[in-house]
């Protein structure tokens, strides 16, 4: 595959090119069924991550009283109990905002979610193979885990992305 | 026909030495190479005889500075697993290496001969074939090796040898084997320091390195057609260029252009910078589990996979530059000629090494032997087929070659014939055997006869289709001569490159010009990665395996991000560990999985029996 660059930048290949023109003539690509239930599952986990914040702000009074509570949040270098409670809310939405950006990018079908779901999944593999080293497997996040990689790895999944023209343009680097 | 007019052409009278030196090559080599084409007088006069014998103990028979050609050629006789050879440059001593490296430094700055890779070298292959790269040089401390102040020894030796009698010697040798006059150049360096001087595979003392010209003969002249040029990892058709292909042959004032790489003198008809591979003896098991991961890879999980993406090959460069030194007619050194065939006493003779046998069992870093032997003393196969060598056995001469045609052409014409003749009589002997058969049936009392008709209208049937079979391939064959026929009779050449079927291309610039930073990357982080593992063996023992995983994570994506593969590098990394959880669950799980496995086969029959009775 030859490489186009253009000032030592590199640009798309023409395969690539014949890609995004192709996808912006169609105007709309056909979204296969594995890209609307991984979309789908991204977005109850979303929920989750959103409800379990909720009910640790809820269990602090937040939503009744409208302010955190005026308790100190650290003793000495450790944190409270507040202070756990208050990071792990935190913890939830910011991981329930990100899953939902790259939930509703990835039903759109944009090539970045795609690369960004996989790279989260890996590292969501990775804890978990290490956590089955060290003895306290969880089956299921493994299992989930699997199954969204082999979903969103499929060639026709692959080729809604532009996947497998990306892998094109690379080679020849060797 | 085209293009003939433009060629150097000879007397088919002309001398021997007149059509060398006629189509001799210049031969240009990079800024920095040490050696260049020695006579083997000079260079046998400077080097000892030895034997090493069978039981791995080694014996000088003729010392330095006593050994000329006719006792070279001395036949002696030695027992099986003899290996004789010759010693360049004598054992050396520590203070003795010492002085020679520092002196060969002095000498190169002196000279101004020196070579620069550029940056692109070490980021050329991804982190395993870096670490297979690291484990090569490894075994280079187990495998017999030159040791590198022999590569400056030599150096100095061939440089003083030079400033006393300034010669370029190439030794000729005049074929004629069916139709054509191959010319083949021989060259011998009196060192390859491919390794030591440009980071390439192996050093070793003497080399031969080859080019031929072949030539053909038409209205009592000579003219050129092909030339082939040994180089690494090619072979037969892929060594030989049209001598009109002007886009892969360079041509000076008719003498055909060879660019020699740096250090190791291979000829390549391009200049530029080539990337070899040294593939790594694998152990069978291993060989067949990389062939059953890249099928499993590719064809159950649909996963693409880049051809040169095999980690147990280390890409090395061959540097072909030509910005050096040009030897050859009209250039600023002359080739001196000398001619040999078998006839010549060393060249047929001697079958021993030309240089110190390192002990090296894959032979990278043994010397090579001499013109017509191979390392084993077994005839060369350049030497003894010129033509096969380069894939020309089959390719008649020009002229012979419209002669053949119409030859075949005749012949096919009038098998034509014969075949329509024989197919015509036996369709009408079906025919009369369909007419009799058809007859007989009702009546009973020629029953046996018309079984015995049957199996002969089978039979007949049988031949007329193999018949109609070989005329039909008559007739393709026929139509593809007569087309070539008419071609050739027109003048029109055929594709110059048609008969490669691997082309040796440089490498482009931009594929060979990584930025500084992912060549600092490539030289530092395997050693960052072992001092890493050594700091987690001492620093945090408890994490030492997922410690490793983590650190080995973070080192293939700064890679991948610095060579412009994340993506891939992502995908990969993430299904490899999906295979490797998909096969704890299935460890863990195996009863549930098969349980779920059956009723899910149960509810797909189900369903679609459904469907069907819907239907």
């Amino acid at each position: 595959m030859r490489r186009i660059t253009d000032g030592g930048k590199l640009c798309f290949t023409e395969d690539r090119k014949k890609f995004m023109i192709n996808k912006s003539k169609k105007g709309k690509r056909k979204r296969p069924l594995a890209v609307t239930v991984v979309g789908v599952i991204a977005m109850a986990v979303v929920i989750l991550y959103l409800a379990l914040a909720a009910l640790i702000l809820l269990r602090l009074g937040v939503f009744q009283t409208g302010h955190i509570p005026s308790e100190p949040w650290l003793e000495g270098s450790k944190p409270t109990q507040l202070g756990t409670l208050l990071f792990e809310a935190v913890y939830l939405l910011i991981l329930g905002v990100v899953t939902l950006i790259i939930a509703i990018n990835f039903i759109l079908m944009r090539l970045w979610a795609w690369v960004a779901l996989m790279a989260w999944t890996g590292i969501t593999l990775a804890i978990n193979l290490m956590r089955y080293l060290y003895g306290r497997p969880d089956y299921f996040s493994m299992l989930l885990a699997v199954v969204l990689v082999f979903a969103i790895n499929q060639a026709d999944v692959q080729q809604v992305f532009g996947i497998q023209h990306r892998e094109e343009e690379v080679e020849g680097l060797g | 026909m085209k293009g003939l007019a433009e060629r150097p052409v000879m007397p088919a009278n002309a001398t021997d030495l007149e059509l060398l030196r006629r189509f001799e090559p210049v031969v240009r080599y990079t800024k920095g190479e040490p050696f260049y084409p020695i006579d083997i007088e000079r260079y046998i006069e400077e080097c000892s005889l030895w034997i090493h014998n069978p039981d791995g103990s080694e014996q000088q028979l003729v010392k330095q500075g006593e050994l000329c050609v006719e006792k070279l050629v001395e036949i002696r006789e030695d027992p099986f697993g003899t290996v004789q050879f010759l010693r360049f440059i004598e054992p050396l001593s520590l203070t003795e290496s010492a002085q020679l490296l520092a002196r060969q430094r002095r000498h190169k700055q002196d000279n101004e001969n020196i070579f620069h890779a550029g940056v692109g070298r070490l980021a050329r292959g991804g982190f395993l074939p870096r670490m297979a790269d690291a484990l090569f040089s490894l075994t280079l401390l187990l495998r017999g090796r030159v040791p590198a102040a022999v590569a400056a020894a030599a150096e100095l030796n061939y440089h003083d040898l030079q400033q006393k009698d300034e010669k370029y010697i190439y030794y000729g040798r005049l074929v004629r084997q069916n139709g054509w006059t191959a010319l083949q150049y021989w060259f011998l360096y009196a060192y390859n320091s491919w390794r030591s001087g440009f980071h390439g595979v192996n050093d070793h003392e003497s080399d031969w390195e080859m080019v031929s010209v072949y030539l053909y003969e038409q209205d009592e002249m000579l003219i050129p057609e092909w030339v082939a040029y040994a180089s690494h990892d090619f072979h037969g058709d892929d060594l030989r260029r049209r001598w009109n292909d002007h886009q892969q042959l360079d041509l000076e004032d008719g003498h055909p252009v060879v660019y020699a790489g740096a250090g190791s003198h291979a000829s390549y008809f391009q200049r530029g910078e080539y990337q070899a591979e040294v593939s790594l003896t694998l152990p069978k098991w291993l060989s067949s589990a990389s062939k059953a991961w890249n099928n499993f890879w590719r064809n159950t999980l649909g996963q693409s996979m880049r051809q040169e993406s095999n980690p147990f090959r280390i890409p090395f460069v061959d540097y072909a530059r030509g910005d050096g030194l040009s030897i050859g007619p009209d250039q600023i050194k002359e080739w001196s000629p000398v001619q040999i065939s078998e006839e010549t006493p060393w060249v047929s003779q001697y079958r021993g090494l030309w240089g110190l046998f390192a002990r090296d069992p894959i032979s990278g870093e043994n010397a090579p032997a001499g013109p017509m032997y191979n390392r084993d003393g077994t005839p060369r196969n350049s030497w003894f087929d010129p033509l096969g060598y380069a894939g020309l056995d089959k390719v008649p001469p020009p002229p012979a070659e419209l002669t053949l045609l119409e030859e075949r052409c005749a012949a096919l014409d009038q098998r034509k014939a014969e075949l329509a003749d024989k197919i015509s009589k036996k369709a009408s002997e079906l025919h009369t055997m369909g007419i009799e058969a058809k007859a007989m049936q009702g009546n009973p009392h020629l029953a046996k006869a018309h079984m015995t008709l049957e199996k002969l209208v089978i039979a007949t049937s049988d031949e007329l289709k193999e018949l109609r079979r070989q005329q039909s391939n008559n007739d393709l064959l026929l139509q593809s001569l007569t087309r070539r026929l008419n071609r050739l009779r027109e003048g029109r050449q055929d594709d110059p490159r048609a008969h490669i079927r691997h082309l040796a291309t440089p490498v482009s610039t931009s594929q060979l010009r990584f930025n500084r930073a992912a060549e600092t990357w490539a030289a530092i982080s395997l050693s960052l990665l072992l001092f890493g593992f050594v700091a987690l063996i001492y620093f945090a023992p408890q994490f030492l395996w997922g410690g490793l995983a983590l650190m080995l994570i973070v080192f293939v994506v700064i890679e991948s991000i610095l060579r412009g593969t994340f993506i891939q590098t992502v995908t990969t990394t993430t299904v490899i560990l999906a295979v490797i959880s998909s096969a704890l669950l299935l460890i863990h799980y195996w009863r549930q999985i098969i349980v779920a496995g059956l009723i899910g086969m149960g509810v797909f029959l189900l369903l679609q029996k459904i469907q069907e009775l819907r239907q």
